[in-house]
């Protein structure tokens, strides 16, 4: 069953919807909250959320792409499943190793405006910068911060030696914080 | 926290550099499916295999050589024509 026919099931209010969602896009749902969570429990009861929020969700929206749609989804409520987790001193290690390295791109206090900047401004802005990077460097660096895939994983995703993988990160880092500083933002 | 901040802005972007960069599933599939496959041929070659060993002892299918490759050990009519000849 391909994505628009799944879509029309949610439009029919089909419970047959969820069943097929689940048969295409588990294990993709399920791999994104494992790399945050680390946990098989806590990883599948944000996958069944998400089915819950694609089908609250669907109608009215509708989807361009059903993969991506689930895949925010899972991404925004494991985040927020790790937040309070992290608050218990639990979660993944990639999470954490991911947000230290993410550190080193946040623009210096003084070179920035005031004011917080909005999340939806901020995404925008990651928009524009992913799209004035090469294909291959985006795939690396959203394997990594998007998907959360450790360096060893992307490296064979990639087919890439890991110093390699780990080289392209720092430098597209680098190149994210100048890109901030100048878009005067502060987080 | 600002880099979780980041982190979470993140999930807002294009959903097609999303889709662009996803793990290569199908793949994956492709080369289990290849796998299992291949595991299941080898497994119907070794009960083929063992099914010959078996029933070749009380058969003549094959040559004494062949027979003596595969089980190492002479046939009745051969141990009889050998104690003949002394």
């Amino acid at each position: 069953m391909n994505d628009r026919e799944i879509i029309a099931l949610y439009f029919a209010r089909a419970e047959e919807a969820i069943y097929e969602t689940a048969m295409r896009y588990g294990h993709y749902c399920y791999s994104i909250a494992h790399n945050i969570l680390s946990n098989r429990e806590d990883s599948e009861e944000c996958v069944n959320d998400t089915y819950l929020s694609a089908w609250n969700a669907i109608p009215p929206h509708r989807p361009e792409r059903l993969d991506t749609f689930l895949g925010k989804i899972t991404r925004n409520l494991a985040l927020k499943r790790w937040e309070s987790s992290h608050a218990q001193k639990r979660g993944s290690r990639q999470i954490a190793l991911a947000l230290d390295e993410l550190s080193d791109c946040l623009p210096d206090q003084k070179n920035t405006l005031d004011g917080a900047m909005d999340e939806v401004l901020l995404s925008s802005l990651l928009n524009s910068f992913l799209s004035s990077l090469p294909a291959a460097t985006r795939r690396v660096f959203l394997l990594r911060y998007w998907y959360l895939y450790s360096i060893k994983a992307i490296a064979k995703e990639t087919r890439a030696g890991e110093s390699k993988i780990k080289m392209t990160l720092l430098r597209t880092r680098h190149e994210l914080k100048i890109f901030l500083e100048k878009e005067g933002v502060m987080l | 926290m600002k880099e979780l901040c980041l982190l979470s802005a993140l999930t807002g972007v294009n959903g097609a550099y999303i889709a662009e960069a996803a793990p290569k599933e199908k793949n994956r599939r492709k080369i289990s499916y290849i796998a299992s496959i291949a595991a299941c041929l080898l497994l119907v070659l070794t009960a083929v295999g063992l099914v010959r060993f078996i029933i070749i002892d009380d058969t003549d299918i094959f040559p004494p050589h062949t027979f003596r490759a595969f089980t190492g050990r002479l046939r009745p009519s051969q141990c009889q024509s050998r104690i003949r000849s002394g």
